[in-house]
C-alpha cells in the first residue's frame, strides 16, 4: 500500500476505501502543517485549517484531475482554509503583538545559534515579524521558504500572477529584513 | 554556526530563517486520528462522486 502514488490512492479512495486516506493524511499532514502554523500564526489555528482542508479535500476527490500533482491541488485547498481561518482571527483578535528588537540584539551578542534557548527566542520573533506581514506577502514567501515552490508552481497554488508573487516576496522579504536586524519595529 | 546569523540568503535574509521556515512541524497523532474519524463519518454519509456501494457491500444486503 506505500508504494502506491497519490493518484493510486485516490482511486482507491473512490473505489470506497475511505481508510486508504489514512496515506493521504500520513504524507501531507505534517508537511503542509508547516505552512498553516506560520501562516495562521498558532497550533490551534492551524490544526483548525488543516483538519478542514483535509476533509474539503476527501470530499472534492472526484473533481481531482491526474494531469495535476495533487500534492499541488491539496496544497491549494490548504492555503485557501488557512486564508479562511486567518481572515475569521484577524475579526476575532486584531492585534499581533509588538515584536521585541532587545531579544533579537541579546540573541545576535549570544551568538543565539549556539544556545538553545536564544534560538527558540529568535524563531519566536519570526513568528511575530510574520504575522506583522500582510497577508499576501506573508503566503507568498511562505510557499517560497516552507514548500520552497518555484514562482510558477506558487502562481498555481494561489491563482496570482508570477509578476505580482515576485513582488510579494521581495516586499516581504525587505519588510522580514528591516524587523529582524533591528533596523524599525511597528 | 553563528555565521548563519549574518549570512543573507538570495532573498536578503539571514540564512537562519530560511532554516527556521522549513523546521518541520509535527502535529499530534490524535489530531489526524480525529481527522480520519470525520472522513469515516463522511464517507458514511455520502460516498465520493457519488458512485455505487463497492461490490461486497451490495452482496451482504442481497442485492446480488
Amino acid at each position: 500500500m506505500t508504494t502506491l502514488t497519490d493518484a493510486g490512492i485516490v482511486r482507491r479512495v473512490l473505489a470506497g476505501d475511505a481508510d486508504a486516506y489514512a496515506l493521504i493524511v500520513d504524507r501531507y499532514y505534517d508537511r503542509y502543517a508547516r505552512f498553516a502554523v506560520h501562516m495562521v500564526g498558532n497550533r490551534e489555528d492551524a490544526e483548525e485549517a488543516l483538519q478542514d482542508a483535509f476533509l474539503r479535500a476527501y470530499r472534492a476527490l472526484d473533481r481531482y484531475e491526474e494531469r495535476e500533482k495533487f500534492g499541488g491541488w491539496l496544497l491549494r485547498i490548504v492555503v485557501n482554509e488557512c486564508r479562511t481561518v486567518a481572515a475569521r482571527r484577524r475579526r476575532r483578535d486584531l492585534r499581533f503583538p509588538d515584536c521585541d528588537p532587545t531579544i533579537w540584539s541579546a540573541a545576535m551578542a549570544a551568538h543565539a545559534a549556539d544556545h538553545p534557548a536564544e534560538l527558540a527566542a529568535l524563531r519566536e520573533e519570526l513568528a511575530r515579524a510574520l504575522g506583522q506581514l500582510p497577508a499576501e506577502q506573508r503566503e507568498a514567501v511562505l510557499l517560497k521558504y516552507t514548500e520552497e515552490l518555484s514562482y510558477d508552481e506558487i502562481a498555481a497554488v494561489t491563482g496570482a500572477g508570477t509578476s505580482a508573487l515576485k513582488m510579494r516576496v521581495k516586499r516581504a522579504c525587505e519588510r522580514l529584513r528591516e524587523i529582524l536586524l533591528g533596523a524599525a519595529c511597528v | 554556526m553563528s555565521d548563519d546569523l549574518e549570512r543573507l540568503d538570495e532573498h536578503g535574509l539571514p540564512a537562519w530563517v530560511g532554516r527556521a521556515l522549513r523546521r518541520p512541524v509535527a502535529m499530534d497523532d490524535a489530531a489526524k486520528a480525529r481527522l480520519m474519524g470525520r472522513v469515516r463519518a463522511a464517507a458514511e454519509q455520502r460516498r465520493p462522486g457519488g458512485r455505487r456501494a463497492p461490490a461486497a457491500w451490495r452482496t451482504r444486503r442481497g442485492l446480488t
